[in-house]
């Protein structure tokens, strides 16, 4: 007996590689792109749901940052987040390209349009607690000269910017 | 009656008669700021927001002074020959001037068709910080703002104006009513001139004057 105990625990399998990750699946995400009156419009976009977090965001603003090219009030789509961070208070760093503050076309209405289509894309489909923008390795004042983004964009900002009028 | 309703007409496009030869009344200093005195804000070629800002607020200067004489003081916030005047340093000159406006004139790109006049929102900020200082003129800003629309709005038919709150930065520090007037486009073509200059500064003027009427 105790010999075929034996025996069949020498042939037990070993165990069982841990589990290869599940196929990346998409998740669908919503868009907030400037409109005609500087207030925002929605539209839905699929993107590929990640195990790093701050992967799955930049994807979402590369996305967002194509489709400014077709919204009235926007930054050119050369402008584009190169690095997502998210601290332990749920704030999430966004790095973005000079192209955001050196190509924006100004004006306080898209200013404003601007942001708020940034932060709202993010905060409405993650769960983060505030926004920050950094530029060259620093936190940045204002997209063009208007807009106090220097402080943390907490929801109760956001929803301000998303809709000012 | 037709020839009544061509006078009145005319006044709907001619907003002038409605201000001309007014003095404020309830104000006897303002503050005027252009904005990007600091920084060049947006860029369209050659054509640079802060160009037309400076231009009208000089010519609102100018036409307060004509219009008020020594009884009103028109403080600029910026040095025109300084390239960098920080949002303290507005806020210095306009509070240290004892203005009981502040008007921060603004540029916009020619496409956008709905144009802003601003008053101060902060949030999440104390109401310590230095940002809200303004906070508790809220109404007198919400007021001087729609007084403004009307007066934008009566002098530049066509285009709409919607009174919006925002986090801005020129607004932080001032102890007073405040408002940022996206007033002229900045890459307009022609380019703005001193005379087309002197018709925004003449609008504005006139939704200054309904403000310190209502007071």
């Amino acid at each position: 007996m105790f010999l075929l105990v034996l025996s069949l625990l020498s042939a037990a399998p070993p165990p069982a590689p841990a589990p290869a990750r599940a196929p990346a699946s998409q998740r669908v995400v919503t868009l907030f792109l400037p409109g005609s009156d500087g207030g925002l419009t929605t539209q839905m976009a699929g993107v590929r749901r990640e195990a790093v977090l701050e992967k799955e965001i930049k994807s979402v603003l590369d996305i967002l940052s194509a489709e400014w090219e077709r919204a009235a009030f926007a930054p050119p789509k050369s402008a584009k987040v190169q690095t997502v961070f998210i601290d332990a208070q749920k704030t999430v760093y966004l790095a973005y390209n000079e192209e955001i503050t050196a190509r924006h076309p100004g004006g306080i209405t898209m200013e404003i349009a601007s942001a708020a289509s940034i932060c709202k894309t993010v905060m409405t489909n993650y769960d983060v607690d505030g926004v920050r923008f950094l530029q060259k390795g620093r936190e940045l004042k204002t997209l063009a000269g208007h807009v106090d983004v220097g402080s943390k964009i907490t929801r109760a900002k956001c929803d301000n910017m998303a809709s000012f009028r | 009656m037709a020839k009544l309703l061509a006078i009145l007409a005319l006044f709907a496009v001619a907003p002038a008669a409605a201000w001309a030869g007014q003095a404020l009344t309830n104000v006897d200093a303002v503050a005027i700021d252009a904005g990007h005195g600091d920084d060049p804000g947006g860029r369209r070629g050659d054509a640079l927001e802060k160009g037309p800002c400076v231009l009208i607020a000089v010519a609102l200067k100018e036409l307060i002074e004509r219009e008020n004489g020594p009884a009103v003081r028109a403080v600029l916030t910026f040095r025109q020959d300084v390239a960098t005047t920080t949002q303290r340093e507005r806020a210095f000159a306009a509070n240290g001037n004892g203005a009981k406006v502040f008007i921060s004139i603004h540029a916009y790109p020619a496409k956008q068709q709905e144009l802003g006049i601003f008053i101060p929102f902060v949030a999440d900020e104390p109401s310590s910080s230095w940002k809200n200082s303004g906070a508790r003129f809220a109404p007198k800003s919400l007021l001087l703002a729609e007084k403004l629309k009307v007066s934008m709005e009566s002098g530049f038919p066509g285009k709409k104006y919607f009174v919006g709150r925002a986090p801005l930065v020129m607004f932080y520090g001032l102890e007073m009513p405040a408002v940022a007037v996206e007033a002229v486009g900045y890459d307009s073509q022609p380019p703005l001139t001193p005379d087309s200059a002197a018709m925004v500064a003449e609008a504005i003027y006139a939704g200054l004057v309904e403000y310190g009427n209502t007071r």
